[in-house]
């Protein structure tokens, strides 16, 4: 049946026949934005004393994110969009902070702390980046610092990133061994702080680094928007696709990731038109990434809470797999971030952590190219002995390298 | 929220029957400012978006979805300025183009009570502003 009326601007928005059969399918009900991130370039407030460094940060930051908040409030109204969380990323700490002491380096820190927070930004991101295939000393003073970083802030976020080609792979995995040392400190230390808020990811190359969204890398623009966009409900119909064997899923996930960039591609731009005209701060969009988010009672929910077998891992394994890499030939099509963030919330939740981490990490060597994130994430009220079984967990793993190459996990005797 | 009436409506219903009538103004009053605050804001949003809304329902086969959807749209002040239905392998695919310039609620507001719809006829509803729909489908 065909029926309708027609007018001029209404038929451009029609969809032909062959859209229709591509679209369809993978109605998008509600958009998510994951986080929205405003990204800040810091290396016009170095200085050699920290508290000049934090008086010029603090001032920046003001002056760029006065108005974020509010304007991320307006426009998620606007649109009818969930916008899940705020974040705020920098110049690596490791840069702005190089040569400094551990001290001065947590003041520095309290100062990002405090400029997210009064700006109403939920999460601000203090880097420690590899650089040059080594680690400077400011980056290991970060690392060092990250326990007392983490234990005296509300918002910030460490996250340690570290890369390398195939030429030295065990380069970065020396790097990422460092950030699990800080985070083992961190749980024997200060048990009653949230570790969840500690990331570690080692990636293949210098621009996927660059593209993590953990840090505001050099050479990128003054200001940037950058947006994880999700559908609320987005992947659940392709993933029972794939239980009932219908090949037709993975058409619908590209299709459904080609959309979902698209309007995270013009939620950025949209922000940063009205940024430049309520602020006169000139933004530019960002990266454009794909998010999973674990859905309430959805596959990987079960995972962390009841005990899995070795069949159920394979069978999540190569469902993920395909389905992933479905999703980012949808998303790269689009011109959206390689690769797919996934928050395991539900780690933070399960009262076993041991069998959700086992299944992150199948899915992650089969998933090219998934980001991890965060690496470790423990909650509260998780038990000692179930942190002593975690990091034991962790300590098994000897160097996991995907066809990615992203996380890196090493035995103890190399930390 | 509409105007007054609803605003002490909801300020009664988040005060519970024991509030007095002085504490149920003094809710609405904060509700309606905070409501007008709002559209002040999204006012310069407003006028420099397209003002229409894409309507689409995957299920649109069911008797009475496509007349309930109109429903909707009219209680909420909106009109229907073109629909067209599609079936394709079976599923039949809705979709309306709306006027939101005389919208008596918020753009979530009418996100939910379509969400409702879809949910009472088992079909699959989503709304969005139209610049947000072209550029999703843009191919």
């Amino acid at each position: 049946m065909s029926v309708s009326t027609s007018s001029a601007i209404f038929s451009n928005l029609r969809p032909s026949d062959d859209q229709m059969l591509d679209s369809s399918p993978v109605l998008v009900d509600r958009i998510t934005i994951a986080s929205l991130t405003l990204g800040v370039s810091l290396t016009d407030c170095t200085s050699r004393l920290p508290q000049t460094l934090s008086a010029r940060l603090y001032d920046k930051i003001s002056r760029v994110a006065g108005g974020f908040s509010q304007l991320t409030r307006d426009l998620a109204t606007f649109y009818g969009i969930d916008v899940l969380e705020t974040r705020l990323t920098t110049t690596p700490l490791s840069i702005l902070c190089d040569g400094y002491k551990s001290s001065e380096l947590v003041s520095v820190a309290s100062i990002l702390d405090r400029a997210a927070a009064d700006s109403e930004i939920d999460a601000v991101v203090a880097a420690a980046v590899y650089e040059e295939l080594a680690w400077t000393a400011g980056a290991r003073e970060v690392l060092k610092a990250l326990p007392t970083v983490i234990g005296g802030t509300t918002r910030l976020r460490a996250a340690a990133v570290s890369w390398s080609d195939d030429s030295v792979p065990q380069e970065g995995l020396a790097a990422t061994a460092a950030a699990i040392a800080s985070v083992g400190a961190l749980t024997d230390r200060e048990r009653s702080h949230d570790a969840s808020r500690i990331c570690a990811a080692h990636f293949p190359t210098r621009s996927a680094a660059e593209n993590s969204g953990l840090y505001h890398p050099a050479g990128a623009a003054d200001v940037s928007v950058s947006v994880e966009v999700s559908g609320e409900q987005a992947f659940s119909p392709p993933l029972a696709g794939m239980q009932n064997g219908r090949e037709v899923s993975m058409h619908v996930a590209k299709a459904l990731s080609r959309k979902l960039v698209r309007a995270g591609r013009f939620f950025a731009s949209r922000f940063c038109t009205e940024l430049r005209r309520l602020s006169g701060v000139e933004a530019r969009p960002g990266r454009i990434q794909l998010c999973l988010l674990p859905r309430p009672n959805g596959p990987r929910e079960g995972a962390g809470s009841e005990s899995t077998t070795d069949s159920d891992t394979t069978e999540l394994r190569r469902r993920l797999g395909q389905l992933t890499r479905a999703i980012d030939d949808g998303a790269r099509s689009a011109g959206g971030s390689g690769g797919i963030a996934y928050r395991p919330t539900t780690l933070q939740r399960s009262s076993d952590p041991l069998s959700a981490i086992r299944l992150l990490r199948e899915a992650a060597s089969a998933a090219w190219p998934l980001i991890l994130y965060p690496v470790v994430a423990i909650d509260r009220s998780t038990p000692a002995e179930t942190i002593s079984r975690l990091q034991g967990e962790y300590l098994e793993f000897t160097g996991v390298r995907g066809p990615g190459g992203l996380i890196s996990l090493v035995p103890s005797g190399e930390t | 929220m509409r105007g007054i009436d609803e605003a002490v409506r909801l300020a009664e219903q988040a005060l519970g029957s024991g509030a007095t009538a002085d504490q149920v103004e003094k809710v609405a009053a904060l509700l309606l400012e905070q409501t007008r605050a709002t559209h002040e804001r999204l006012r310069p949003l407003e006028s420099a978006s397209d003002t229409q809304a894409i309507v689409t329902a995957d299920g649109g086969a069911r008797p009475g979805l496509l007349a309930s959807i109109a429903n909707v749209v009219a209680n909420v002040n909106c009109g229907v300025t073109d629909v067209s239905q599609k079936t394709v392998g079976g599923r039949s695919v809705l979709l309306f183009r709306v006027s939101l310039v005389e919208m008596n609620v918020s753009f979530a507001e009418l996100q939910s009570r379509l969400s409702a719809v879809g949910a009472a006829f088992d079909a699959r509803i989503a709304v969005h502003r139209a610049d947000i729909y072209a550029a999703m489908n843009d191919e």
